[in-house]
């Protein structure tokens, strides 16, 4: 993948902005008033209930049509119980085999009860090493929860110690220098909500920079090699896997040290996350407002369809760990769209498409 | 002698077998509580008699997005007092005696805490594998209700003394509250906070303080801190409530503060600040949030659209701070008896039968944004919140004049009362519109006239049914 520079010269210019247009609809507004009802209005006495079968007129609304979802019940204990019998069957063999070494000779007894203690020791030491290596991922949740606890409230006095949980938890870190220049310039006088705001200025929004970069390289990837690839399932599979490397990526961009049952923890949290990232924003017609004529004149291969969709479920995907990964959250409004992350990615493969048929 | 012991050991026996089935319950899917959770007069105690009435009455009542009514399971609905000896059981008869007397009136302000258990016994689906299964059985909800004022202190749980000061001070120095009462404010700032404390001084600024709270709360604000001070509890000790925030706080660190003699200002305040909140705000804690399963949070959008930008924002703010102290997640069920996680919250516009229903919608997306800082924190849990405008009785009906929606009831007096309001926006209007809200007033309607107890008539609400599905409808099948 390389990366082609733009360096087409720029015409500076002046221009008149478009009139940006208008999110309300201009409803007409009401003149308020009161009035006395007449006879024929007051007379029926209790009103009817407004129930969500039944819409008020002027709202169109079946959107509580929903039926609950029938759960299976008992599955998870039914694991559990499995589990607790496959460990009674394993210790009472166990024992019966320790019986019968016994029998034979005590030297085999003893080096039986040897390799036991031994495997036990080591289930133990793998064990403590898994719950350690998901501490970097516990403090940075932490560290997460105190700052959204801030957001928003001018309070003063606060975040010394949220600012003392940041450092401690990027010390030794490629981000501490960073994180280290940020707090140089924070303003002697500051309430909770201003510092927070100082330090996502100027070190969170550098590592979402990264990040947002890291995201837009994966996901065009992942939608050139679906596009382009001779067996598109099988590179939807490949996609998907990429996506956990990608969350890796992610995860070490924000300081979160890469492990297994991070990455497991981390992958539920981002899928839980999914939902909200950018699904609405990416209507059909409004990719096609962005492919322009390419869709509509059917050059765009139903393959390179694939390509696209493969790659925009990958922006997704690195969207949502980075809401998942950001030691702050973000701030309200800020947060990076899809669509900026669609328009290179659909650059990419435009140009590639050309080139194969030019 | 042995006697007693006897009685008494058969007491806690009791006890410990009842909450042992309690937690089985709860195992079983089958116990949940809900969390309502509304500033003061934002319509719990209408909401929760209506919840009430909606369900015992579910005959008659139109409840048909509610799943189990829909699908013809819900068999019963019984009310039992809480298992807990010292909450008084919710006053259902009354509220609804109330509201269905001659002439209706609301339910009085919530003066104490009360609870009640609801017994909702529904019918399973024909074709389980267990032959010996019966075919019914029963949820059990549990429901509390309290003084919105006592829910304002929650964030207190997390604050010391000097940082609530230095808050309190931050919030006096602004606009609205500023004017209220200068010549108090201006005395607790200027308190020496290493002075000898001087009681009658004390106890003078604490009565202006607590005047100076209610007079804040008389604007329509929502931060009303401490809570207690306006609407203390039955058997609240009135030694706790004896002390003021001191804002000049700010001007000292905190290891100088530490240092101060016993007497003085700051460690006399400090000292029955930190038992005000261990005392009355940790135990209202623990019984009333720390174990809920689901949270209704009822916001009063329309009089706060009504106050202003500045009410906007208080109340915002407010709700911010108290879920805080709220748990959100998702997680497997033997882990809710330990540390219970809310897995689903539902934001509901209350006394939306005052606005026309054209603006139904926009009242709901206003919501939506005014509690967005408050719901991150469940989002980031992965728990979807979700918005409804409802009213928990309906008081007017649509009409037309001179070709306009309008809206027409009865107001306090039992006048006919018809109007349109302005329209009701979905994001934070200009200033113009902000202008045309705040100058209209809304008048306050009364419950509809002609309820009848006797006849077990229904009261008329907006979409509790889907309220009730959104946080039931799950634990039903
Ligand atoms: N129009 C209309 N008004 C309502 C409705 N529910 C409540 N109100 C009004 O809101 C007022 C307060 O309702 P309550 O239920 O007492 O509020 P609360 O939250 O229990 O208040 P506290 O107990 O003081 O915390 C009532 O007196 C009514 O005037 C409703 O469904 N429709
Ligand atoms: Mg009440």
């Amino acid at each position: 993948m390389t990366e082609e520079p733009d360096d087409t010269e720029r015409s500076s210019r002046r221009f008149a902005p478009e009139p940006a247009p208008s999110t309300a609809q201009a409803e007409p507004e009401r003149r308020a008033r009161r009035f006395v009802p007449t006879e024929e209005a007051q007379l029926a006495a209790v009103p009817e209930a407004v129930t969500a079968s039944e819409p008020l007129p002027g709202v169109n609304e079946y959107g509580s049509l929903q039926l609950e979802r029938l759960p299976v019940k008992g599955l998870g204990t039914l694991g559990a119980g499995l589990l607790v019998l496959v460990m009674v069957i394993a210790v009472a063999e166990l024992v019966r085999l320790f019986d019968a070494a016994l029998s034979l000779h005590w030297s085999a007894a003893a080096a039986l009860g040897v390799l036991i203690g031994g495997v036990g020791v080591l289930a133990l030491r793998s064990l403590l090493s898994f719950l350690r290596a998901r501490r970097s991922l516990g403090r940075l949740q932490r560290l997460r929860l105190r700052a959204e606890q801030q957001t928003g409230r001018h309070t003063a006095g606060r975040s010394g110690g949220m600012l003392a949980e940041l450092q401690a938890f990027y010390a030794d870190k490629p981000q501490a220098p960073i994180l280290a220049g940020a707090l140089d310039k924070l303003p002697d006088y500051s309430d909770d909500c201003e510092t927070l705001l100082h330090l996502d200025r100027h070190f969170v929004e550098r590592l979402d920079r990264e990040a947002m970069h890291r995201v837009s390289r994966y996901s065009a990837q992942t939608g050139l090699a679906v596009a382009f690839s001779p067996w598109a399932a099988l590179d939807m599979l490949i996609a998907l896997w990429r996506s956990v490397q990608m969350i890796d990526d992610i995860a070490q961009t924000y300081g979160v040290v890469p492990s297994w049952p991070t990455r497991m923890r981390l992958l539920r949290k981002v899928l839980a996350q999914l939902t909200f990232v950018g699904a609405s924003e990416v209507a059909i017609d409004q990719l096609s407002d962005d492919l322009g004529t390419a869709a509509l004149a059917g050059t765009l291969s139903a393959r390179a369809g694939q390509g696209l969709g493969a790659g925009i479920l990958s922006a997704r995907i690195g969207l949502a760990a980075m809401r998942v990964l950001r030691p702050l959250p973000f701030p309200a409004g800020r947060e990076p769209g899809i669509r900026s992350l669609i328009a290179p990615l659909l650059e990419k493969l435009k140009s590639r498409l050309a080139r194969r048929r030019g | 002698m042995a006697n007693a012991f006897l009685n008494r050991s058969r007491a806690a026996s009791e006890r410990l077998a009842r909450d042992i089935g309690i937690q089985i319950d709860r195992l079983r899917d089958r116990r949940l509580c809900l969390g309502v959770t509304g500033l003061s007069r934002s319509g719990k105690t209408t909401f929760i008699a209506s919840l009430v009435h909606q369900l015992l009455q579910h005959k008659k009542s139109s409840l048909p997005g509610f799943s189990p009514v829909m699908s013809g399971r819900l068999l019963d609905v019984r009310m039992h007092p809480l298992e807990d000896p010292h909450l008084p059981p919710f006053p259902y008869r009354d509220a609804w005696q109330q509201l269905s007397g001659q002439p209706p009136a609301w339910p009085e302000p919530t003066r104490d805490s009360s609870g009640c258990l609801l017994e909702l016994r529904l019918g399973r689906k024909p074709g389980g594998l267990n032959p010996f299964a019966r075919d019914h059985f029963s949820l059990w909800l549990e429901i509390r209700d309290y003084p919105g004022e006592w829910l304002l202190d929650l964030p207190l749980r997390e604050t010391g003394f000097r940082d609530w000061s230095l808050e309190c001070g931050h919030r006096f120095a602004q606009s609205p509250r500023a004017a209220l009462a200068p010549d108090l404010l201006q005395a607790l700032a200027q308190i020496d906070p290493f002075a000898e404390a001087d009681t009658a001084r004390l106890a003078q600024l604490q009565r202006a303080f607590r005047d100076f709270l209610a007079a804040a709360k008389a604007q329509g604000l929502s931060q009303i801190q401490p809570g207690r001070f306006l609407l203390p509890g039955r058997d609240d000790d009135a030694e706790l409530m004896q002390f003021v925030p001191l804002p000049g706080l700010a001007d000292h660190d905190a290891a100088a503060l530490d240092a101060a003699s016993e007497r003085s200002w700051y460690t006399l305040c400090r000292k029955r600040y930190e038992r005000y909140v261990r005392e009355l705000v940790e135990p209202f804690y623990r019984h009333f949030f720390s174990r809920i399963d689901r949270q209704l949070v009822l916001v009063d959008v329309v009089s706060a659209l009504n106050g202003g930008p500045a009410m906007i924002d208080d109340m915002r703010e407010a709700l911010t701070r108290i879920t805080d102290s709220f748990h959100y997640g998702r997680q497997h069920r033997l882990m809710q008896l330990f540390r219970p996680r809310i897995d689903r919250v539902l934001y509901a516009a209350t006394k939306i039968d005052q606005v026309i229903s054209d603006d139904h919608e926009a009242v709901r997306a206003f919501l939506a944004s005014l509690v967005s800082d408050a719901y991150r924190h469940a989002e980031y849990e992965g728990i979807q919140p979700a918005c409804e405008a409802t009213s928990a009785v309906r008081c007017s009906r649509e009409v037309e004049d001179h070709g306009d929606r309008a809206l027409s009831g009865f107001d306090t007096e039992g006048r006919p009362v018809g109007y349109v309001h302005p329209r009701f926006p979905s994001r934070l209007p200009d200033s113009e519109h902000w202008q045309r809200l705040m100058d209209w007033e809304i008048p306050p309607l009364r419950p509809p006239a002609g309820l009848s107890a006797r006849n077990d008539d229904a009261i008329p609400h907006i979409r509790l049914d889907t309220v009730l599905n959104l946080l039931l409808g799950d634990k039903c099948v």
